[in-house]
């Protein structure tokens, strides 16, 4: 009996001091990580919200929604201003990714496409276009958004992206 | 001489992978390129290092009948902190290597370090054994990458692993005739079975010579 004791002592304290350790790196490294997740998103983030909002990314799972890869939040004075998605969806050639941003009252703040680089020059890329981001940019949850004739999967691939970011937004941060 | 013994035997006579067959999940995996192998080799050295170093620190007072899972709790907690740093600095090594890095926790080649040596042995011999060991994997790791990048992409190219955009060589040589198997699980296979049966071939004809001499 004494025997198992001392051993349970004994493991517990490794595993303590396992503990104490982990936390010290954590402390030291999680600032630094958090960061360089923002640094390679972060010029585009400031895009659509050029007020000195700070961003930090969020923590959450996404693996229930295939196009989404990340989400980010945009503080203003403490407060989330809005959330941006990273999106990216299967386009005509390969998949597209966007940002999009969905503000605190639901309305669609902006949209970036970050990568098109797989859809036909001139026919896909039309949705790098003003008058595609347009008609996004301004509407609210509930707004249908039109895919562009003869892009069709180009354009699909964004409204994808967005259509999940919305029922992601509707369910964790309505 | 015999402190130089315990390094080189991990490098050759007992290699962790071509040897002693160790370790070989992670090995097989990250071998696509030679800068994922040297990233790779640097981390398990480090692990292997301070793990080899502690258990050999505490052998005398680690209790004999947990001291597997004490053993276990030192390398997880090691590979964390291994894991935390090269995210943080060193981020892009960190999503090329993906679960591998955790997965040193399970790599024989530490635990059997530990195991087999480091509970036995001195502070300074075990520091010796895991560096020729840690070696010895960086080595065999950079010798299989270096077959399947040649031959999967038809070129080789080494980056910084701590920066990828710094350069160290890029040359192409045959790209238009790559085999691209040779990225794939599959390629990792037949190229350590080769090279393991190319080992197997000198060892064999070393035997063989020196048993014609004796003959004679």
């Amino acid at each position: 009996m004494k025997k198992i004791l001392q051993l349970t002592v004994f493991l517990a304290i490794v595993a303590g001091l396992a503990g104490g350790a982990l936390s010290f790196v954590n402390g030291m490294t999680d600032p630094i990580i958090q960061e360089q997740k923002i640094a390679s998103v972060k010029e585009n983030l400031e895009k659509i919200y050029p007020n000195g909002e700070e961003f930090k990314a969020l923590d959450v799972s996404l693996s229930d929604y295939d196009a989404l890869d990340a989400v980010y939040e945009a503080d203003k004075g403490g407060s989330a201003e809005g959330y941006i998605y990273e999106t990216s969806a299967q386009g005509y050639g390969g998949e597209v990714k966007t940002l999009i941003a969905l503000d605190k009252d639901g309305t669609y703040k902006g949209l970036e496409i970050i990568d098109c680089s797989t859809e036909t020059k001139g026919i896909g890329d039309q949705i790098t276009g003003e008058s595609f981001i347009n008609s996004v940019v301004g509407k609210n949850i509930g707004d249908s958004i039109d895919t562009i004739s003869g892009a069709t999967y180009s354009s699909s691939a964004v409204i994808e992206g967005i259509e999940q970011a919305t029922q992601h937004y509707n369910e964790n941060f309505k | 001489m015999k402190k130089f013994d315990i390094f080189k035997k991990g490098l050759f006579a007992e290699n962790p992978i071509f040897v002693l067959l160790l370790g070989l999940c992670s090995s097989l995996a990250i071998t696509t390129s030679l800068t994922n192998a040297i990233g790779m080799g640097m981390a398990v050295i480090c692990v292997l290092l301070m793990s080899n170093f502690i258990i050999s620190l505490l052998r005398k007072i680690i209790p004999n009948e947990i001291r597997i899972p004490v053993f276990i709790v030192i390398i997880a907690t090691l590979v964390k902190c291994v894991q935390m740093i090269m995210n943080a600095y060193t981020p892009e090594l960190y999503e090329s290597l993906g679960v591998f890095i955790p997965l040193i926790v399970v790599n024989c080649i530490i635990l059997g370090r530990a195991e087999s040596f480091a509970s036995k042995n001195g502070v300074l011999d075990s520091i010796l054994d895991a560096l020729g060991m840690g070696l010895g994997y960086t080595l065999a790791v950079v010798i299989i990458s270096f077959f399947r990048e040649l031959i999967g992409t038809g070129g080789l190219s080494l980056y910084n692993p701590f920066d990828a955009s710094q350069v160290i060589f890029q040359v192409s040589f045959f790209s238009d005739y790559a085999i691209s198997l040779f990225t794939q699980p599959a390629g990792a296979f037949m190229t350590l079975g080769t090279i393991l049966a190319f080992i197997q071939f000198l060892k064999v004809r070393k035997a063989n010579k020196a048993k014609k001499a004796e003959v004679k």
